[in-house]
């Protein structure tokens, strides 16, 4: 990005922040889709705890909901649990397959008073998600506006993508999906489920049903670039702190927070189906540098084949010349 | 005759990540630890996911490497000794399993080739493609190679 381009994003975004009017989007509902994905800036001084995100994701998602089948197969060996959350569906205090976005709370100390903020947490949608590319069996992916989405049709429920997401965001439900036709009692365990960012919804035009029933407008949704811009206008206006831009190599979820994510996550409930705030380590760019090694041993390869080749073909001229 | 086509340390470093390509290649799929496999002693790393995925990539280094360098030679010899069915097989088999493999390392970095409903595609094929020429591999036995 240019330094003409960056301020003209930065006055946009900026403009679409401080306009009195509900700033859910920053582009026009008939632009022409863009090509960068799709990014979200939660502004947590705004957020109020009403749980209005969390009603509205529950409403547009009860079809996408799971139905487990029972009695869940055998499992072998016997060690492997079943997860069941359909007796559980009310539960609103984590994720769970029935829930995909819940509010954490953290009351923290500043400038020596009391503050309670109120964190919206869902899938961060990754920009380079390790559950969409170091799933086995390409269940988990990244659609063209940056939505990582698991096909519940065809998830195994291996639960890999739990294990090396950095949040520990997609829940497992077992008894449904495509493991019970295949071999249910020795291979997978359900389906994974997390936010798919209404996908659905944002394709057809709309926004999120989260933001859309925000009453406080504390989520923007636009293209990446704008939301960073925006995230540093806001984190500069108020002196705040930003999260996401570059935890895990850079998300499409941003949080700006009045207080340190560091003090915010050392207050958060932890735990299963409870994310934390920390630092997190780029799962994806950790191996960066060994895919490139994978790209370029082919080239290696042909070159040391033709050189050897080379060789053995001068080898055989000097004998020819001796002979 | 192909030994001598191919220096014997490449026989064996191909036939060594291939090996090892099959090992970490399994443990993409979280059934080491599921079968206890994990729980043996100095088998632990078997049920990390990081590092089964960067062991991949690395042994995947070597073996395209390998490869290149064989199918090089191979294609720059002129008396080649006539390939037997099974063998034939096994070539096909290891290049798809190469190219399937390449192109998920692309699609993972700079040039993403596949959308997110068909990349499933190309793993399945990759999969697809390592079990067939495991299989084949232990059953299919080669006859010895004639020189042409």
């Amino acid at each position: 990005m240019n330094r003409r381009k960056f301020l003209l994003t930065l006055g946009t975004a900026g403009a679409a922040l401080a306009a009195p009017g509900p700033a859910e989007r920053l582009w026009a509902r008939d632009a022409k889709p863009s090509d960068e994905p799709l990014a979200t800036l939660f502004d947590l001084s705004k957020c109020e705890g009403c749980g209005a995100c969390v009603d509205a994701c529950h409403e547009a998602h009860q079809a996408d909901y799971p139905e487990p089948e029972k009695p869940f197969p055998k499992m072998y060996p016997a060690k492997v649990k079943a997860e069941d959350f359909s007796a559980s569906r009310d539960v609103d205090d984590r994720l769970t397959p029935y829930n995909w976005l819940y509010i954490q709370s953290a009351t923290v100390k500043k400038d020596g008073r009391d503050l309670t903020l109120n964190i919206p947490r869902r899938c961060m949608h990754c920009t380079h998600p390790p559950c969409a590319e170091l799933c086995p069996w390409g269940a988990a992916a990244v659609e063209n506006n940056g939505t990582v989405r698991i096909d519940d049709t065809i998830c195994l429920g291996g639960a890999k993508c739990r294990a090396v997401c950095p949040w520990h965001i997609p829940q497992r439900q077992t008894g449904v999906g495509l493991y019970r036709k295949l071999l249910p009692s020795f291979a997978g365990n359900g389906v994974m489920y997390k936010c798919d960012r209404c996908f659905a919804r944002v394709a057809a035009g709309g926004v999120p049903a989260c933001i859309e029933a925000c009453p406080n407008n504390v989520q923007t949704i636009g293209p990446r670039s704008a939301i960073v811009a925006a995230a540093h206008a806001l984190a500069q206006k108020t002196g705040g702190s930003i999260y996401g831009e570059t935890e895990n190599g850079g998300t499409n979820t941003l949080y700006v927070s009045p207080v340190p994510f560091a003090t915010l996550d050392a207050a958060v409930a932890k735990g299963p189906g409870k994310p934390g705030l920390g630092q997190v380590a780029d799962v994806m760019g950790s191996e960066a540098n060994l895919a490139k090694s994978v790209l370029l041993a082919p080239v290696v390869g042909l070159a040391a084949g033709a050189l050897r080749l080379v060789g053995k073909l001068g080898r055989k001229g000097e004998d020819d010349h001796v002979e | 005759m192909s030994n001598n086509i191919f220096p014997r340390w490449q026989r064996w470093l191909l036939l060594w990540s291939a090996l090892g390509l099959a090992l970490t290649g399994m443990g993409q799929m979280p059934i080491f630890s599921r079968y206890y496999i994990a729980a043996l002693p100095g088998l632990g790393w078997l049920g990390n996911f990081r590092i089964t995925a960067a062991l991949h990539l690395a042994l995947a280094a070597v073996f395209l490497f390998v490869l290149t360098a064989m199918a090089v030679a191979w294609l720059g010899t002129r008396a080649r000794p006539r390939l037997p069915l099974s063998s034939g097989v096994r070539a096909g088999l290891l290049a798809g399993v190469a190219v399937t493999g390449l192109l998920r390392v692309l699609q993972n970095g700079t040039l993403p080739l596949f959308g997110a409903g068909t990349v499933r595609y190309l793993d399945w094929s990759h999969l697809g493609l390592a079990v067939a020429l495991g299989l084949v591999a232990v059953f299919w036995r080669r006859p010895k190679a004639r020189v042409a």
